[in-house]
């Protein structure tokens, strides 16, 4: 019965010491990684719709198409009060991992730029969907009918992959066109 | 100070943590696809490494024998999550290419091994001698590992073309059969090394 209670008091004073050493570095990084990730998406939003001197988050959310495809924020581009595109950021999922882009779009619905954010297909097959050669097919693009081995090459042994690619840039068209997202 | 020594050259060699001990492989076999990451996944388990050894000898008269691995892994947890949430603020982009393997040096066998093996049994100068002896000793295979994956796989170290036009990279080397061959390799190379020295 005694050890028990010096048991808990042992523990309860390690977690407070613990807690503290945590609470006072969470506090001092915190804002350096928010500020990070800020200013990595608005360098990343600013280098794909130059001409846009603001931009301006989509506040309600859009529901996909298609289940597989995940719209996570839309950003329209604005200079001076003028819509100069939008940018939007999907999630779908690839091979063996939910591959992340952000597809930018310019006014008139044409897809601008598609950038890989963050994925973790296999290296040297899947992951060569973040390559220019691949992705510069997409450029251009204002119709939601783009379809692998029709009128975009595959990634070659990486039809999965690339397949995902393409449906998420479907999802985005599908949306420009027909609701005025661009 | 002359145990000092010895508690840290053994934790190298004799004791390497992955070589001889073999404790940890998992996250050794992952990360080292680049001399970047290697080091990078090395520094970020060195100060985990250290400062819980430290800790947990230091916390050694309070320990009670029963409720000891709680305490280790609150020890361990907290360096984890410290080390974790610097990285992400001050080297994002290494941060990144490492992924889950910060976090999961919390499950790192290695360091609980090396708390309840050694910390809990020796003096605090004595776990940080272990403590680093076994940092230098994860830091050089990981690294070499790195090395030699990244020059084999990527045909680059440290992002530099090494005999650019000559020599062709081997993509298996960067996917994980090339961890376990590396792994293999330097294996017996220190076993070889070793009965050769002992003679």
């Amino acid at each position: 019965m005694k050890d028990i209670f010096t048991y808990g008091i042992t523990l309860m004073l390690i977690c407070a010491l613990a807690a503290a050493a945590l609470a006072f570095t969470y506090e001092k990084t915190q804002k350096v990684i928010e500020l990070n990730e800020a200013r990595e998406k608005e360098k990343a939003l600013k280098e794909i719709l130059s001409s846009a001197k603001r931009f301006v988050k989509l506040e309600n959310n859009i529901t996909p198409k298609d289940p597989l495809v995940n719209i996570q924020e839309v950003y329209i581009g604005y200079d001076d009060g003028e819509k100069v595109g939008s940018i939007w950021e999907v999630s779908t999922k690839g091979y063996s991992s939910e591959i992340k882009l952000l597809v930018g779009v310019d006014k008139n619905n044409k897809i601008l730029e598609v950038r890989v954010m963050s994925q973790e297909e296999t290296p040297g097959l899947g992951a060569e969907v973040t390559k220019e050669g691949f992705l510069k097919q997409f450029l251009g693009k204002n119709e939601p009918n783009l379809e692998v081995k029709r009128n975009i090459n595959p990634v070659t042994g990486a039809t999965i992959s690339s397949r995902a690619v393409v449906r998420a840039i479907n999802e985005v068209l599908n949306h420009t066109n027909f609701e005025g997202g661009g | 100070m002359k145990e000092f020594w010895q508690n840290f050259v053994n934790a190298i060699f004799k004791e390497n943590p992955i070589l001889i001990l073999m404790l940890g492989l998992c996250s050794v076999l992952a990360v080292s696809t680049s001399v970047q990451n290697s080091l990078g996944m090395g520094l970020a388990f060195s100060f985990v490494m250290i400062f819980s050894n430290i800790l947990v000898s230091l916390l050694r008269p309070i320990t009670p024998y029963n409720i000891r691995i709680p305490i280790f892994i609150i020890a361990i947890g907290m360096f984890t999550t410290i080390i974790d949430l610097v990285m992400s603020a001050y080297f994002t982009e290494l941060h990144k290419s490492l992924g889950i393997f910060i976090p999961l040096i919390v499950v790192n066998c290695m360091i609980i091994g090396r708390a309840e093996a050694f910390a809990y049994k020796n003096s605090v100068l004595n776990s940080l001698a272990d403590g680093l002896g076994m940092s230098v000793g994860y830091l050089w295979v990981i690294v070499t590992l790195g090395m030699l994956r990244e020059f084999l796989g990527s045909g680059t170290i440290l992002g530099i073309p090494i005999l650019p036009g000559i020599f062709k990279p081997t993509l298996a080397f960067i996917m994980p059969p090339g961890a376990f061959w590396g792994i293999g390799f330097l294996i017996a190379l220190l076993n070889w090394a070793g009965n050769k020295f002992r003679r």
